[in-house]
């Protein structure tokens, strides 16, 4: 067969699907808005685990400055965050327990719900994770605490007291660093507007959930601090300039409130420029985000990670951040030391252990994913 | 250098052939619509960059590509077409909701090996040079020209099969 008589089959059979529509704009919008908020929850969710394990090593341990000192030691296995060997990741056969080392399976978790899907998946400490299992037609979100053991087994798996129909869609969750409490971000579904909300919830259902409102806007990106501070992204889509991070004390005021906001920081990085997720310190002291520096041609961006105050919002330091962002795999931090002075970076293939001014690169025995297709796909660990 | 504002022009202008491509891949046009979706919002977060790039459709090209791929569906998918079009060749009469995978070339695609399916599609429908393939693929022009031939040599005796694709 000739080229050409091939390339006009070819032709012929894309003509249809070339003349698709695209649907609005605003459709890839909210897409984008929801990766971000699934990007930053995964890494959140190694912020809660980091918050207990420093405050077990800080307490239990006189002396010791940082648990995360071992973490250059390590070379032979996958390094983050210390003492936590497994992740989860969520696609379309359910929740996957992965050995962190080496990327295995070792469990494959189908919701208890027939028909149904995880959406959602955070992390705290002491190999416990939170599942949230939403319906798109009802909006009716069940939330699935989930235990491993030792050795990575299911060793429990129960449904929270709070499941239960959701004012909204859920975009984000973290958990809190003592492990008691979780929150969730929700935003109206498509076509409805209204204001984003953020609620906090007991695992054991005894405490009356406590929420939140926002005046305008979405909120997304959740990251818990050691202690009760939350924070998120703030997307004020009529004023944009407003947009940025905000902190919530999860201690005061609720009942429908406006958001109760400790800090009126704003990160001075512009949005669209925000490569990864952002991370409050367990501290409560720094935000971490990566940030593409920008490109002239290339196919990908180089990235830079920025210490911000979290009480101001102001720059603090940029930090070296090697690798690439090339839109198809995690770039950012994986996990903080309590005050962040030591960090575990991944861009790409790339990943980075920064001690002080001092860099080291760690080979990757697995790529983490970021291609977030549709409701599906997101990790915690 | 473009403006923000011209997003809507590079979207509508590139969607369909974005789309047409991973068609190609998957077997799925809803798929492909998904994945194309999903190239255009990353493109859409990072417009003030890519809005400078002599070729940003290259760039959502390559993410696209990197997401059908990535993704995994394209190989559960393309099982799954490939064993509903096996029955569907023991039992004439295709349904007419199947028809962008019933045609001729469209079933011959997807039998092709993942490996060669990316570059003849890449080749012959979005029109890429092998050097082009190459750096997209991220593979050595040496290995594109050679699964190239293979893909094409494959794709003929494939569509052998259905001798209104060849007459």
């Amino acid at each position: 067969m000739h080229d050409q008589k091939l390339r006009d089959q070819f032709d012929d059979w894309a003509r249809p699907l070339r003349d698709t529509a695209p649907p609005p704009v605003a459709v890839l919008r909210r897409r984008a808005r929801r990766r971000r908020a699934r990007l930053a929850a995964a890494g959140a969710s190694a912020l809660a685990v980091t918050g207990v394990i420093v405050g077990l090593a800080v307490s239990g341990l006189p002396g010791r400055q940082d648990a995360a000192t071992p973490i250059l030691a390590v070379t032979a296995r996958h390094p983050y965050p210390p003492g936590e060997p497994y992740l989860i990741t969520l696609d379309n056969r359910g929740a996957e327990v992965r050995n962190e080392a080496n990327g295995k399976v070792l469990k494959v978790l189908a919701p208890p719900r027939p028909g149904s899907s995880f959406t959602w998946v955070a992390a705290a400490s002491d190999r416990l994770f939170v599942l949230a299992d939403q319906q798109d037609r009802t909006g009716v979100a069940y939330f699935y605490a989930l235990r491993l053991g030792a050795a990575g087994q299911v060793v429990s798996l129960r449904l929270v007291p709070h499941s239960g129909a959701m004012n909204g869609q859920i975009y984000g969750m973290a958990v809190s660093a003592d492990g008691s409490e979780f929150a969730v971000a929700t935003m109206p579904r498509v076509p409805v507007t209204g204001p984003a909300r953020v609620f906090v919830y007991g695992f054991g259902g005894a405490r009356v959930p406590r929420g939140w409102v926002s005046s305008a806007g979405g909120v997304g990106t959740l990251s818990w601090a050691g202690d009760t501070r939350l924070a998120f992204y703030w997307e004020d889509t009529s004023q944009p300039a407003r947009s940025g991070l905000r902190i919530l004390a999860t201690t005061l005021g609720s009942g429908g409130s406006a958001l109760p906001l400790l800090s009126q920081s704003r990160l001075a990085v512009p949005e669209q420029n925000n490569s990864g997720s952002a991370q409050l310190t367990a501290d409560g002291s720094t935000v971490l985000t990566a940030v593409a520096e920008g490109g002239s041609g290339a196919a990908a961006s180089k990235v830079r990670l920025g210490e911000f105050a979290a009480a101001s919002g102001r720059l603090l330091r940029w930090k070296p951040l090697t690798g690439t962002d090339d839109g198809t795999t995690y770039c950012g931090v994986l996990w903080a030391s309590r005050t962040g002075s030591t960090l575990i970076t991944q861009c790409g293939h790339i990943q980075q252990a920064i001690t002080g001014g001092k860099v080291t690169h760690i080979r990757l025995p697995m790529i983490i994913p970021n291609t977030m297709v549709g409701d599906q796909n997101t990790f915690a660990w | 250098m473009r403006h923000c504002g011209e997003f809507g022009e590079f979207y509508e202008a590139n969607y369909g052939r974005i789309v047409a491509m991973i068609a190609a891949l998957l077997g799925d046009r809803h798929e492909a619509e998904d994945v194309a979706q999903e190239a255009f919002a990353r493109a859409l977060t990072r417009w003030s960059r890519l809005a400078g790039y002599e070729l940003p459709e290259a760039w959502v090209r390559r993410v696209a590509l990197r997401i059908a791929i990535d993704s995994g569906r394209r190989r559960r998918r393309a099982r799954a077409t490939a064993a509903r079009l096996e029955a569907q060749r023991q039992t004439p009469g295709p349904e007419p909701g199947d028809a962008l995978s019933f045609t001729a070339l469209g079933a011959a695609l997807l039998r092709l090996p993942l490996r060669e399916r990316e570059v003849v599609v890449l080749h012959y429908l979005a029109d890429l040079p092998v050097d082009a393939i190459a750096r997209d693929c991220g593979l050595p022009p040496g290995t594109v020209k050679t699964r190239l031939a293979a893909g094409r040599q494959h794709l003929e005796k494939e569509l052998a099969h259905f001798p209104e694709a060849v007459a």
